[in-house]
């Protein structure tokens, strides 16, 4: 990793694979990557892209300009779902549980702020982008290999992360981060 | 603060590169999915929304200056969704599997990984009681 972002000076491929017939949710789909990747999806021919989204009028506003760019209406869903809210969570996987496949899943929702906040008890970010991510991936898990036994295509779980992560050079504890004061009161 | 973000992205990396490799393990190793962490790159989006200050304007000249599209960056997820099985617990960075940060390899990483996977696994045992079963 370079030690600054070069990102920009960097071109990445145009996504052109065919995503032909797949059933994929991302989530945080309203905005920024999470829109754009919706957009590419349904551009590459998914059958049913669902927009997992905190705000549902947001996310029909999102689906509403993907059909208007790509001329593919009827795909995108809008689907709530709050990371920072663990039973919102837990009904959404319940929910994507009655699919009839599910080959994609880009957990794309996250915050980073500097205000403190809790919810569930535990520190904002964490909640959402730690606690809450992984609680729906493990709940993903036996939904995807249901879908893998049915259709043969092997499903992808996709979690968006960051160079960020190399900015941290000594040991963190998750009991520290989620449990502790260091997390729950402890603003630094 | 500061760091907090930083730190759940790093956790992010530790919880996935052990999770699959116990998934390969364990009782469902047969089922096939694949698990990976992408990253996007500095991208023009809303992220720093809530920053003030200072901060907010360096932000602001960062993303001006190194930031990419946030359809550009949207590609790393679509190359995510895409991947084989190579990139199983993997970590992809700008569309390629790269090497995570250096202290994510070290010795003392190896061992936080460890404990980050049980700790944060007994948390969400405590929300959702059989959950690791999942695995």
């Amino acid at each position: 990793m370079p030690p600054f972002p070069t990102s920009k000076f960097v071109s990445l491929p145009y996504p052109t694979q065919s995503f032909e017939g797949q059933t994929i949710i991302v989530t945080g789909a309203n905005t920024g990557l999470g829109l754009e990747a919706a957009r590419h999806f349904t551009r590459l021919n998914a059958a049913k892209v669902i927009l997992g989204c905190r705000s549902i009028a947001k996310g029909e506003e999102a689906a509403l300009s993907i059909a208007q760019t790509t001329g593919r209406k009827g795909v995108c869903e809008v689907w709530q779902v709050d990371l920072g809210n663990f039973d919102s969570v837990k009904q959404f996987t319940e929910r994507a549980a009655k699919l009839d496949r599910l080959d994609v899943v880009c957990e794309n929702a996250g915050l980073a702020t500097r205000n403190y906040r809790e919810v569930e008890g535990m520190e904002n970010t964490i909640a959402v982008n730690v606690v809450g991510t992984f609680l729906m991936a493990l709940n993903f898990l036996p939904i995807l290999r249901k879908s893998w036994k049915k259709t043969g295509n092997v499903p992808k779980l996709v979690i968006v992360s960051s160079d960020a992560h190399g900015h941290v050079r000594t040991h963190i504890s998750c009991y520290n981060l989620v449990c502790s004061d260091f997390c729950v009161g402890n603003k630094d | 603060m500061v760091k907090r973000y930083p730190n759940s992205k790093l956790l992010e990396v530790f919880f996935v590169r052990e999770l699959a490799e116990q998934i390969t393990k364990g009782s469902h190793a047969s089922e096939r999915v694949i698990i990976n962490t992408i990253s996007p790159g500095f991208c023009r989006t809303s992220l720093s929304r809530e920053t003030t200050g200072l901060i907010f304007i360096m932000f602001s000249v960062m993303k001006l200056l190194v930031g990419r599209s946030a359809e550009a960056g949207s590609r790393t997820l679509v190359g995510g969704a895409s991947a084989g099985p190579e990139t199983h617990g993997k970590y992809i960075s700008d569309c390629v599997v790269t090497e995570p940060s250096e202290f994510v390899r070290s010795e003392e990483g190896q061992k936080t990984q460890k404990r980050v996977y049980t700790e944060l696994m007994d948390i969400l045992e405590k929300i959702q009681p059989g959950i690791s079963e999942n695995v």
